[in-house]
This record gives structure tokens, C-alpha cells and sequence, in this order.
């Protein structure tokens, strides 16, 4: 039985670009727990799909657990995911060229620091990719993981003032990762 | 002075990091000696930290080179390579006290075990099996002194890999890895040296202790196997006893060894993984650098890379963005909530003005007289309209540069250049004939580290 407030709450956040994650980040107690959002969807899953049907929606649920909307005719343009990916790719090169283990992006206790991403935004390689994503012109690197990432929910802030990667977020390179491995 | 050799090997066991420090050496270096230098270096250091008198002389005498050498502690002195080799016995000795610098045996040194083996065999098959048989009698000793060694050899290279697995373990357990950059690495590093140590060492004792695996060859057990049937037939049960439990005793490090297989292939899978995401990273990294400098063009229609992108490489494809979900929210229950809102912004913003004063601005204010690059300007202009700057003019930017330089002076900007050319052509420029040369390198004027590269404009009457 869907819940009435859940699927309110979950429609704005969802309509507005937002993934719904398996887990969510809880600064207080720095723990992670059971989404009730997730759940609420992931329980009642055919009568969500149903309903955002009706309304012209895909429901989407990836692996490892995250859910989004997109439109059923296709008509949303591809810059913001593109930019989505773009952000999240230098941010991982980042992370790995710097030598922290890639588990340092995905464990809520640990996560990068803005100062790593600031000093590599020093560097004319990654600005350039950013730039042709119309990232970081006139903003910083702050300013676009806020815009981009954390108001969907793809990364969150932990209690240390780090960047994590949510489920959404950690499922894109375990996508990356997968079709690395396929393409040999 | 001569110290006996007995003498000098308590005083080496007394200070074992003497040879543990020469045995790191050797190790790190992949070699089996050490030259000379560091072999001088070692033991100064040594007898610089002995703080009692008596214990450094006594020291000196024992570690002086040439008494290593006389008492075969040291094997050999190559003065022309300028090396020392130790005797092969007692570096194993100090590895044998140390179970961290203990020596795994890797796959040439298994082979060589087989081979010995296949050669006790093959020494075996023609002998007359006789206790008065001279060559029986050697080939026996012989035989059981390399059951002995090879038993030796297996038992200390599984308790060095039990101890490499736990020591590995031991830091690879612990989640500090993720929080420190430098734990990060050391993590990394570990990883890579469990993929080492499963690959060098596990899997070539596990093949070595497995009875069939070894195809072309015969294995090594199924030999020793074959050597203990052989004094069977030839009546000598008790030796054929002796030798299957020789087999038995290497062969029971088989289970040891697969549990430490196992043990390692947790972080073998993790070494993997770790591997795979940051090759997949840096594959679409590259890639998306190979678009963005694609997008380095003069033509400024391709100046983002969203066209560029495989639509089917899009992970998120079709996530909302921010506008459109407020255009949908703003329709929603046949509402168009933008009117309301729009009004709420007028109303704000007249709100807005009546409760704010104006600020008052004058003409004289927005006059941009004070403006010191239009100040500038004009004084450039007057300058070069004052010139006396005629035709013929070979190189017109270095005439109106070392014009302009003279004339202002502290207050001259390479810069300058360019405007006063500018003013030169819109004053002269339709009576004179300008020629303009193309030339490979562009000509160049400096000045306070500013570098002007221009093609040169020549004027003619």
C-alpha cells in the first residue's frame, strides 16, 4: 500500500532530478541507514511504476539500489548527465592518481577532502575537461559537486566535511568498472 | 689478529643486524652479494655504535674483512669487482632467525628440486641394489641427504608463507587504510605484494606438492614415489618405508599451503577489483580528454563535448534536470503556479523600491574623464599624431614602439603599441600603401619581460 506522505515527498524529489538511494547519510550519529523512501518504492514497486507511468515517467532502478525518473518520450536533453558523468570522472581520477584506495570515495567514514579537489583543479587537464562540460566556468569546484551531485543525492557530505558517493553515485563506476571488464 | 671462526660466529649471532642489514641489502637488490662499500659502511656503523671500548675492538678484530675471509664467513673477496659473497649456509642461518627475511622458494627453484629428483632416479635404475655396491652406497647417502634438504626447504617455505600471509593479513584487515593517504599506499603496495607472493610462490609449491599436475615432466612426489618402489623390488623395504615418509612429511604442507591460497585469494580478488575500477577510470578519463582537446578549434561551434557523446554511454540517461522538474511542478493539479509566483516577484520588488532611497548619480560621475585608459589613449593618439613618422616606414609597429617608449617614458605598456599603431592607420592609412609580410618565426619587440609577436607592416608612399 503505497504511503500518501512518502509518495508526495518522493514525487517532488524525484520530479526535480533527484535519485532516491537504497541507504541514506545520517551527519548526526555519521552512520549510514535504511532509506524509508527506497523502501516505500521498492515495496510497493508496481504500483509506483504504474503511477509515474500515467504520468509520462519511467521509474528507474539501478543496481546497487538507487531509483530516478525519466521522461517516457525521451525529450530531456543530455547535457546535465553528461555533466553529471564528467564531474564524477575527474573526481575519481583524482581520488586514484592521488594514490587513496577508490574505497576511500565509497566508505562513509573516510571521503575526499575539498582541499585534494581543489588543488587538482589547479591542473589544466582537468579544468579543460570541465570546461568543454560547461562545468567550473565561473563557478569552483565546490559550487558544482553542490549543484550537480549533492542536490541529487549522488554524493553527500560526511561528518569529517568529506565527499562521499551515495549508491547512485558508486553505481556509475561499478557501471564504468563492469563495461571496462566486458569490452576486455 | 686471527679470530677462530667459532669465536666470530657467536659475535655475528650476538649482533644479527649486521647480517640482517647486509641480507636486506641482498634482498632489495636481488643479488647474492654485496660490494665491498657497503659491506665497510656496515660494519663502521657497527663498531661506531659499540659504545664500550673493549666490546668495539674486539669487534674490529672479528669483522675485519680478512679475518671473515680466513674463516670462510665470507666465501668470496673479488677485489677487481670490488664484492664479498657469504657463505650460502650461514646467511640461511640468519634467515632461519628471522622469519621475515626467510626466502620463499620460487618456480626455478622447485624445477631444480624436480630435476635433482629425476636425476637420483635415473642414477638409481642401473645400480646393483648391494650394501658392498661402493656407488649404491652414495647414491643412497645422496638420495636421502636431498629427501632431507628438500623436506627442510618445503617446511620453512610454508612457515614463510604463513607468516608473509598473516603478516599481510594482519594490515590489510584494518579500515585505517581508507582514511590516511599514506596508509592508502601502503595498502596498494600490499595488495600488489599478496598478487606476488600467490603467483611466485604459492601456486609453484601447490604444483610442486601435486602429484598430477605436472604434464610434460613427471611430478616430484610421483618421483620420489617411483625412487621408494624401486628399493622395494630390490629388497630394501625398510629404505622404501623411509623415503614414502619423507613423501608424507612433504606432502602434509599441501593443506597448509591451499589455506593460505585461500587466505590470499580474498585480497587477490580485492587487488583485482581495485585494478579494474581504476583502469576503467582512467580509460574514460582519457577519453574525455581526448574529447575536450578536440573541442581546442578555432571554430567556436565546437566548444562543448555534449555532441561528441555516445548517447548509449550516458549512465544517468534521461535524469531531470533541474528546470524542467520545476516546470513540471509549476503545471501540476492544472495550475500554472509561475503566474502566481511572478507576482509575488513584482509585488516584492516594488515593495523592494519604495522602501529603499535611490541612489543619486550625477553626469559628472558617469563622465569617464578620470578613466586613465581613456586618459591614456588620448595622450597616445597626440603622440603619435605629432610624430614625425613618413614614408618610407619599414617595420611601422617598432617606429611607433621606440616613439612611444621615448615619450612616455616609466608610463610605457608594450600594449601601448597597439592602439598607437591603430591610430597611425586611421590617420594615414588610406594615402599610404601598407604591404604586410608573413614571416616564420613573427617578428618579436620586448620589453619588461612583455613579449609582442607581430607580422610586419610596411608603408610606402
Amino acid at each position: 500500500m503505497i504511503s500518501k506522505e512518502l509518495s508526495q515527498k518522493l514525487y517532488a524529489d524525484l520530479i526535480h532530478g533527484k535519485t532516491v538511494n537504497k541507504q541514506s547519510y545520517l551527519i548526526k550519529t555519521n552512520e549510514l541507514v535504511e532509506n524509508p523512501f527506497y523502501n516505500e518504492v521498492f515495496n510497493n514497486l508496481d504500483e509506483y511504476k504504474a503511477l509515474y507511468e500515467n504520468i509520462s515517467f519511467e521509474l528507474v532502478h539501478k543496481h546497487p539500489g538507487f531509483f530516478y525518473v525519466r521522461s517516457l518520450n525521451g525529450d530531456e536533453a543530455n547535457e546535465t548527465t553528461i555533466k553529471i558523468q564528467a564531474l564524477l570522472i575527474v573526481i575519481g581520477r583524482i581520488v586514484t592518481e592521488k594514490g587513496y584506495l577508490f574505497d576511500t570515495l565509497t566508505d562513509y567514514r573516510a571521503g575526499i577532502k575539498l582541499e585534494d579537489l581543489n588543488a587538482a583543479m589547479e591542473e589544466e587537464r582537468y579544468t579543460d575537461i570541465l570546461h568543454t562540460c560547461k562545468l567550473c566556468v565561473g563557478k569552483n569546484i565546490e559550487a558544482e559537486i553542490k549543484n550537480n551531485l549533492i542536490s541529487r543525492e549522488l554524493m553527500f557530505i560526511n561528518s569529517r566535511g568529506h565527499y562521499v558517493l551515495s549508491n547512485a553515485g558508486q553505481s556509475f563506476f561499478s557501471a564504468l568498472k563492469d563495461g571496462y571488464e566486458r569490452d576486455g | 689478529m686471527y679470530i677462530a671462526l667459532d669465536r666470530t660466529l657467536i659475535l655475528l649471532i650476538e649482533h644479527k643486524d649486521v647480517m640482517y642489514r647486509l641480507i636486506d641489502y641482498m634482498d632489495l637488490h636481488q643479488r647474492k652479494d654485496v660490494p665491498t662499500e657497503v659491506f665497510f659502511n656496515c660494519i663502521k656503523d657497527k663498531i661506531t655504535s659499540v659504545k664500550a671500548k673493549n666490546d668495539a675492538e674486539r669487534l674490529n678484530e672479528a669483522f675485519d674483512l680478512g679475518n671473515l675471509v680466513k674463516t670462510g664467513v665470507i666465501s668470496e673477496h673479488n677485489k677487481s669487482r670490488g664484492i664479498v659473497a657469504f657463505q650460502p649456509a650461514i646467511v640461511e642461518i640468519f634467515r632461519l632467525f628471522d622469519k621475515e627475511r626467510m626466502r620463499g622458494l620460487k618456480k626455478a627453484e622447485f624445477e631444480n628440486i624436480r630435476i635433482q629428483l629425476e636425476n637420483a632416479f635415473e642414477q638409481h635404475q642401473p645400480l646393483t641394489f648391494d650394501d658392498d655396491n661402493i656407488q649404491f652406497q652414495e647414491q643412497k647417502n645422496h638420495l636421502f641427504d636431498l629427501l632431507r634438504q628438500i623436506n627442510s626447504q618445503v617446511q620453512n617455505n610454508s612457515a614463510h608463507l604463513q607468516h608473509e600471509a598473516d603478516r599481510l593479513s594482519k594490515h590489510l584487515d584494518h579500515d585505517s587504510a581508507l582514511l590516511s593517504l599514506h596508509e592508502s599506499k601502503q595498502h596498494q603496495e600490499m595488495l600488489v605484494q599478496v598478487k606476488n607472493i600467490y603467483d611466485r610462490e604459492i601456486i609453484p609449491m601447490l604444483e610442486f606438492l601435486n602429484e598430477k599436475e605436472y604434464s610434460k615432466t613427471k611430478p616430484p612426489l610421483t618421483l620420489i614415489d617411483n625412487i621408494g618402489k624401486l628399493y622395494a623390488i630390490r629388497g630394501y623395504e625398510d629404505d622404501s618405508y623411509y623415503i614414502g615418509q619423507y613423501k608424507l612429511s612433504i606432502l602434509s604442507h599441501y593443506k597448509v599451503v591451499e589455506k593460505i591460497k585461500q587466505t590470499l585469494q580474498r585480497y587477490l580478488h580485492q587487488e583485482r577489483e581495485h585494478r579494474l575500477t581504476y583502469n576503467a577510470i582512467e580509460q574514460a578519463y582519457l577519453n574525455l580528454l581526448e574529447l575536450a582537446q578536440k573541442t581546442f578549434t578555432e571554430n567556436l561551434k565546437d566548444k562543448y563535448i555534449f555532441k561528441a557523446i555516445d548517447p548509449q554511454e550516458i549512465y544517468y540517461q534521461g535524469l531531470k534536470s533541474h528546470s524542467s522538474g520545476q516546470d513540471a511542478l509549476i503545471e501540476w493539479q492544472d495550475r500554472n503556479h509561475v503566474v502566481y509566483f511572478n507576482e509575488y516577484l513584482i509585488d516584492k520588488q516594488a515593495k523592494q523600491r519604495s522602501d529603499t532611497s535611490a541612489p543619486i548619480t550625477t553626469f559628472s560621475e558617469k563622465n569617464t574623464a578620470h578613466d586613465p585608459h581613456n586618459a591614456i589613449k588620448r595622450k597616445i593618439k597626440m603622440i603619435v599624431d605629432k610624430a614625425n613618422i613618413s614614408p618610407p616606414i619599414d617595420d611601422l609597429y617598432l617606429v611607433v614602439h621606440d616613439v612611444l617608449m621615448e615619450e612616455l617614458g616609466q608610463e610605457y605598456h608594450l600594449k601601448y603599441v597597439l592602439y598607437g599603431v591603430s591610430c597611425f592607420k586611421q590617420k594615414h592609412g588610406r594615402r599610404l600603401k601598407l604591404q604586410i609580410s608573413f614571416e616564420q618565426p613573427q617578428r618579436q619587440i620586448r620589453h619588461n619581460s612583455y613579449v609582442l609577436e607581430y607580422n610586419k607592416r610596411e608603408f610606402s608612399a
